[in-house]
């Protein structure tokens, strides 16, 4: 795999991530079902990887760019377990509503996951890591790239307009029923 | 919370800027902000059901 290819497959994985967490805000305005304070850090988790995705398109294919990404993914997936394990006995209540057998939060175990798989496929390929340095600045940007950018951007800012709304300046209820500051 | 959303916004620019060392310092500092939260939220580690 050359080098520019999977610059480009990074920031293809960028804007996945960036859809995983714009399909969170679907179940936020679409069903009214408000994040957690779990919840929350498993979108900053996935935040977390698109940008060592970025850090790849901008700057050029490094292992230390994929371990930022592996990195948010394995702290995201911790989050993950730690919320799957509090509605794991049977009797003691979920959060949110499950999509196809599973709720959000183990979405995002398997999403986690499946993070570090597709990093560890892209690890084995040693092509993409050139002798070559990137320009100082980083690689100018394409079509793709800036997509990516752009959107990783809108959803980072997103994220924090929503909490800022719905938990203020102070901490995040456990069980959030509204927006704090929209009351 | 809405400090760790408001470091990675950061840090998106800065790499867009093509800043990489002072976007790999903010990174850094939204892990430790990621574990600090973590465990601050973690208040019953006997909650898990097991």
């Amino acid at each position: 795999m050359s080098p520019a290819l999977a610059r480009r497959l990074n920031a293809v994985f960028v804007l996945a991530m960036c859809a995983m967490l714009l399909g969170a805000y679907g179940v936020q305005f679409g069903l009214g079902e408000l994040p957690c304070p779990l919840c929350l850090l498993q979108r900053a988790g996935m935040l977390g990887v698109a940008v060592g995705g970025l850090l790849n398109v901008k700057f050029g294919i490094r292992a230390s760019h994929y371990g930022i990404a592996l990195l948010s993914a394995m702290l995201g997936g911790a989050v993950s377990v730690r919320q799957i394990l509090l509605h794991i006995v049977p009797g003691t209540g979920s959060y949110g509503t499950a999509f196809f057998g599973l709720h959000l939060y183990a979405w995002a175990l398997v999403t986690f996951i499946a993070v570090g798989a597709v990093i560890a496929v892209m690890l084995l390929l040693d092509r993409q890591f050139v002798a070559e340095p990137a320009p100082p600045h980083g690689y100018p940007p394409d079509g793709l790239s800036r997509a990516a950018f752009g959107l990783a951007f809108v959803v980072a800012v997103a994220n924090v307009l929503t909490t800022l709304l719905m938990c203020g300046l102070g901490g995040c209820p456990d069980n959030p029923t509204g927006y704090l500051w929209l009351r | 919370m809405i400090l760790i959303f408001l470091l990675y916004a950061l840090a998106i620019g800065l790499l867009w800027t093509g800043k990489r060392r002072p976007a790999v310092l903010v990174i850094g500092v939204t892990f430790v902000l990621f574990a600090i939260w973590f465990k601050h939220h973690i208040t019953d580690p006997l909650a898990i059901g097991l």
